[in-house]
């Protein structure tokens, strides 16, 4: 079991990226509440070493997917756009950037994580399909067909 | 486009209340989990010393109760003491009315074998009984029936009442008990049953060590017939003097 403050360190460090995960999936704070105990029990129960931070990212980015799906199956949640979420949202975010997230969080589901991990996570097609279970060749697909969505409903005048 | 998506998202943080809410939950849930674990440490030990506990009371059982020998003492009173592995008396049972009333007077539990043979001979309660002709009779059964038998013929039991000591198979025993009979009488019983006597279990019951050794005699000198009722009823009378041992003998004893 790990020290309470290697636990806190994590918390600090990634709430905020799972807050994220959560928000592409999720309709609620509660939900997303939900999720950030249980990936964080997770983490303390997880007794394996971590080789190196990114390491421990990437492991805690596997965990909430999953935690996020597990999570919508019990609800028998529908994979609608979050925009209760996002209107929770509202008082914290500039109205211009309001527009993008309303926008990435239409995309299909397939799409939403692997934009997200390449875009503002920066992690490469090789990585995300290591994370995801998924064929290097599957995840370029996916951002591919992601990146022509967005400018779709972005206006087709962006270079994304 | 790359900037905005970033930029959109950096707007997104955990709020302070969920970092405090997973706080407390992770507290909790540690508090949960040492409470479990000692509960489940006091539940996988409850088994271990309850093992233990039976371990411990087999083992006294197996080493201070379990009966391992038999030793009967017949002249008409019929006793009979159950040992222990360590040759104690654990139990002493009597076996007929006569042996009932010595077992009044004596305390045989916990004592040395041997020890306890002697004090219910030399009792002043078994001292009626045992006449001149009293037919003083040690039974042994036992695995170990040599070392017990050894013991008893160097004891007052052979010195000085020249009682008999024999050994009888442990199979006899669970017999004996059956009918309610001491392994010594029982004996005599099958004994005289070869010879085709006609005594039944509850007829010797009734009759002293001495008249079923006198019977014995008969028959191994040759006699063929049964024992008639005439003969049974002088029979129930004990020796010496045609009267009840206890009655008449207290002038009459063997005792040197």
């Amino acid at each position: 079991m790990r020290s309470e403050q290697e636990v806190e360190q994590a918390i600090d460090l990634h709430s905020d990226m799972i807050r994220r995960i959560c928000l592409l999936h999720l309709n609620s704070h509660e939900d997303t509440e939900d999720v950030l105990q249980e990936v964080f029990l997770k983490y303390v129960l997880h007794s394996a070493v971590f080789e190196s931070q990114e390491h421990e990212k990437a492991w805690l980015i596997r965990v909430t997917l999953n935690a996020c799906k597990d999570l919508k199956r019990k609800l028998f949640r529908h994979s609608t756009v979050p925009l209760e979420v996002l209107s929770e949202e509202a008082a914290s975010v500039m109205p211009e950037q309001m527009g993008i997230l309303e926008i990435v969080l239409s995309l299909p589901v397939k799409y939403k994580d692997v934009i997200y991990l390449h875009y503002y996570e920066g992690y490469t097609a090789k990585e995300i399909g290591t994370m995801l279970h998924k064929k290097e060749n599957t995840v370029y697909s996916l951002l591919s067909r992601g990146r022509e969505l967005l400018k779709q409903k972005l206006g087709g005048d962006r270079n994304v | 486009m790359y900037d905005e998506i970033r930029e959109a998202f950096d707007q997104v943080h955990a709020t302070e209340q969920m970092k405090q809410s997973v706080s407390d939950y992770l507290v909790q849930k540690r508090r949960k989990t040492s409470e479990n674990t000692v509960r489940f440490r006091m539940r996988s030990l409850a088994p271990v010393c309850a093992l233990l506990l039976m371990c411990i009371g087999i083992g006294n059982w197996y080493f201070w109760e379990m009966p391992v020998s038999y030793v009967s003492v017949d002249v008409n009173p019929s006793i009979e003491l159950t040992l222990n592995r360590r040759n104690r008396v654990t139990d002493a049972k009597s076996r007929n009315k006569d042996g009932a009333k010595v077992l009044e007077h004596v305390q045989l539990e916990g004592k040395d074998y041997l020890e306890a043979v002697e004090l219910l001979v030399e009792s002043e309660a078994m001292q009626p009984y045992l006449t001149t002709d009293a037919e003083l009779t040690v039974t042994v059964a036992s695995l170990k029936a040599e070392e017990l038998l050894s013991g008893l013929e160097n004891s007052v039991v052979a010195t000085h009442y020249h009682g008999m000591c024999r050994s009888a198979d442990m199979e006899t025993v669970a017999s004996a008990h059956d009918h309610g009979m001491s392994l010594g009488k029982y004996q005599m019983y099958q004994l005289l049953s070869q010879y085709g006597s006609g005594l039944s279990t509850e007829d010797c019951q009734n009759i002293s060590m001495c008249r079923l050794r006198e019977l014995l005699v008969q028959y191994e000198n040759g006699r063929e017939e049964s024992v008639t009722d005439n003969e049974l009823d002088n029979m129930q009378v004990g020796c010496s003097h045609g009267e009840q041992q206890h009655h008449h003998h207290e002038n009459g004893h063997y005792h040197q």
